[in-house]
């Protein structure tokens, strides 16, 4: 690579700018044949499906231009203060097409005013990942909450679906063996999910994360702990 | 839903990307929201032109922009013109996640980061929350676009009452306003209680600044370096961590600081230029020359770009030429051209860079012939210069300096002397650091205690010893201005206001001591002014 004076990763940030230009392109495309066709049942499913796609082809990019640039350690943080309840009216309208056409209720509780200190981008995108992937298993709800809890801020994400599998549950997100990334589809999400959480220190204490079944819809529970 | 859909209507927008496609496509969504007034460019240095004349509410920037200067350049260059409105919103699309670019980018932040790939909807709710946060600032905006600064200081303690939401952004601006306004103490003290909230990155930047308007050096120094080790991209930390190591006397830590910094962002002019000189110092020719051409080639199409800036470059050029840098030293022959060119057009009526460029051009040819007639017109032409009406710029200063290393002659020196007799010893001096921080500390006793004559002196001998630290010609500027209210006029002497104004010539408009020390130059103008107007 050196001989040829072309380093890596200008080339990726190329690339990079190329593919993300071309998905924006791709989901503005959608949007403006979502406005013009009708919906029957068959298009309402192949559009939520095209969207799904799109949104896990941009995260994983993110994750791996991400994770190439910082090592699998020290990530950089941009925290600032931000509102929860615009954290989340920003979920909601990225995935307001997809949550149209598989007709799924969301709901939100979220303390009056509640703001917290954290880097908007990464925990967005972390949040997105977890959203995009509950309104794909879930059956008609989703249900997130903010909260503080003993001086930490907890972000719940509930569903209806079947919930996490076992295998999931069990294992610690932190510790992603080789074939868990391989082999399970939410794995490299949960790994990268379990890295911005950690990134976020104060107090001595770090930010997790947390998979659970049950709770108020009865389906899996995502929690995000930032202190 | 009618009053967003106005809302939208009467706000104009800049839309800038290099890729057609994407810009038709943002155009496209941002006029289903109802905008009317809808500007594209695909470059910024026609962006620059076209905002200059609309000044538009919203200005969406791609970070990539192909050959051209980059988003965050782009908005580095309209504050260094003074371009950018305070309540203009600047938003940056990436393509990458934004703390990639948040790093660099401490000193120019762009309000807000938008993340490709986005969709219609989540465009909206972006700008739905930027104009709902824009709205609420609005009356502090206002007062800074008409110049009343203390008036948008008591309107960041009024509007967090009303709205809770408005409380850290106003602190933001408060700590911004105090130390462009020179009130370090303050300053720091806004930004230190948002630091025991929470330890953000640009409140522990503004803490920093504070300190050097202070003085306080080695809290400067531990600031600046905390930040690094928090994030190593943190480009700002750097620049003023290498200030605080010159201004410290320590330039061998200042100058491996400037290089590591170079190498996570080579594009930055002012830094560039600072690598240049300092690797000057170290007779690390190579690199001197090689950052004096890249600053060179980032002035193409910046407002930074100093006259001083081609006339280092030609004598670390000359160095090259007649040192032996194998085949550097012989291509550098054909380097002079294009930067006289480059002179002559952006500069058409600048008298001493003209002088200072025909004098380089003289010694090139006494140098290549050591002859009695080229010293004769060397000669000549620094006896002319002593002729000058003006006080001689410091580029020419410079020149006549590196003109003296050259030629050991003792008739030509004794020119130099009578040219640059003064300049020299004030630009000159041996520099001192420790000396110099010393005066500073106790000119800042002294102002204290309010003896601004006593303090004067000291401020002075401070500046004569690091002719090149703003904060302590700040200092000064401060003390003759106090002198000229208490009607010390005669303690206001001419020769230091131009060691002041010489010493702060550099700063750049974005720079927060830039406006202070014009204004306090036009105060104490105005002040020398009344009292000549009273004796008569």
């Amino acid at each position: 690579m050196k001989e040829t004076g072309i380093d890596f990763s200008t080339v990726l940030g190329a690339s990079m700018h190329d593919m993300k230009n071309s998905l924006c392109m791709l989901l503005q495309s959608i949007d403006l044949i979502n406005d013009k066709i009708d919906h029957d049942n068959q298009t309402r499913a192949e559009l939520a499906q095209i969207h799904y796609e799109i949104a896990r082809v941009n995260s994983n990019l993110l994750q791996l231009l991400a994770l190439y640039k910082n090592d699998n350690k020290n990530l950089p943080l941009n925290v600032e203060e931000h509102y929860l309840d615009e954290l989340i009216d920003e979920l909601w309208a990225k995935n307001e097409m997809y949550i149209n056409n598989k007709e799924i209720e969301c709901i939100c509780e979220i303390e009056d005013d509640l703001a917290w200190f954290f880097d908007l981008d990464l925990v967005s995108n972390l949040l997105n990942d977890i959203l995009v992937n509950a309104l794909r298993y879930t059956k008609t709800k989703i249900l997130i909450t903010a909260k503080t809890v003993d001086t930490i801020l907890e972000i719940n994400i509930y569903d209806d679906g079947d919930g996490y599998p076992e295998a999931m549950l069990n294992s610690p997100t932190d510790k992603m063996s080789t074939t868990n990334l391989i082999h399970n589809r939410t794995g490299l999400g949960l790994y990268f999910a379990n890295l911005i959480a950690n990134a976020h220190e104060a107090n001595n204490l770090k930010g997790s994360i947390e998979l659970n079944n049950g709770g108020l819809l009865g389906g899996s529970i995502f929690t995000l702990k930032i202190p | 839903m009618n009053n967003s859909f106005n809302r939208f209507s009467e706000i104009s927008f800049l839309i800038i990307d290099d890729f057609s496609e994407f810009r038709l496509s943002l155009k496209n969504m941002v006029e289903s929201f109802g905008a009317r007034h809808v500007d594209t460019c695909t470059n910024a240095e026609d962006a620059l032109e076209v905002y200059a004349e609309h000044y538009h509410k919203i200005i969406l920037v791609d970070y990539n922009l192909g050959e051209s200067l980059s988003g965050l350049q782009f908005l580095e260059e309209l504050n260094h013109r003074n371009l950018l409105k305070a309540d203009t919103i600047f938003i940056l699309i990436t393509g990458e996640t934004a703390m990639d670019l948040v790093m660099g980018a401490l000193e120019y932040r762009p309000d807000d980061y938008l993340a490709k790939p986005f969709t219609r909807n989540s465009l909206k709710a972006r700008l739905d929350k930027l104009i709902k946060h824009n709205e609420i600032l609005q009356p502090i905006y206002t007062s800074l676009n008409s110049k009343k600064p203390n008036q948008a200081l008591s309107l960041c303690d009024a509007l967090p009452l009303k709205n809770k939401r408005a409380a850290m952004p106003c602190l933001k601006i408060k700590g911004d306003i105090l130390l462009k306004s020179g009130q370090y103490a303050k300053a720091a003290n806004v930004y230190s209680s948002v630091i025991e909230q929470r330890e953000l990155n640009w409140a522990l930047m503004g803490l920093a600044k504070s300190y050097a308007g202070l003085g306080m050096l080695p809290k400067v120094k531990n600031l600046a370096e905390r930040i690094i080790c928090k994030n190593k991209y943190a480009l700002a930390a750097y620049d003023l961590l290498s200030e605080t190591y010159c201004n410290l006397g320590d330039y061998e830590q200042a100058y491996s600081l400037l290089k590591t910094a170079i190498e996570i962002s080579p594009n930055s002019l002012i830094r560039q230029r600072q690598l240049g000189h300092l690797a000057l110092r170290y007779l690390d020719i190579e690199t001197s020359y090689m950052a004096f051409k890249k600053a060179l080639q980032l002035g193409k199409s910046s407002v930074k770009i100093l006259p001083d800036d081609y006339i280092s470059t030609l004598q670390v050029i000359t160095i090259v030429q007649f040192g032996s840098f194998g085949a550097l030293s012989r291509r550098a022959p054909k380097e002079y051209s294009p930067i006289y060119r480059t002179i002559t057009k952006n500069y058409p009526n600048n008298i001493q860079l003209k002088t200072a460029v025909e004098l380089h051009q003289i010694l090139l040819k006494y140098l290549s012939n050591k002859s009695d007639d080229n010293l004769e017109i060397i000669a000549t032409f620094l006896k002319n210069i002593s002729n000058h009406p003006d006080k001689l710029k410091p580029f020419l200063v410079s020149e006549i300096a590196f003109i003296e290393k050259y030629i050991e002659e003792k008739s030509i020196i004794d020119i130099i002397d009578e040219t640059i007799g003064i300049e020299k010893s004030e630009l000159f001096t041996q520099e001192n650091a420790k000396k110099s921080q010393n005066y500073n500390r106790q000119g800042m006793l002294k102002f204290k205690q309010q003896d601004y004559i006593t303090a004067k002196n000291s401020f002075k001998t401070a500046l004569l010893n690091s002719p090149s630290n703003a904060n302590i010609a700040l200092n000064l500027l401060q003390c003759l201005y106090k002198l000229a209210l208490s009607g010390e006029k005669k303690q206001v002497e001419s020769t230091v206001l131009v060691l002041c104004s010489q010493s702060l010539e550099n700063l750049e408009p974005s720079d927060h001591r830039y406006a202070h020390s014009q204004n306090l130059i036009n105060h104490i103008k105005a002040q020398l002014a009344t009292q000549t107007g009273n004796i008569k």
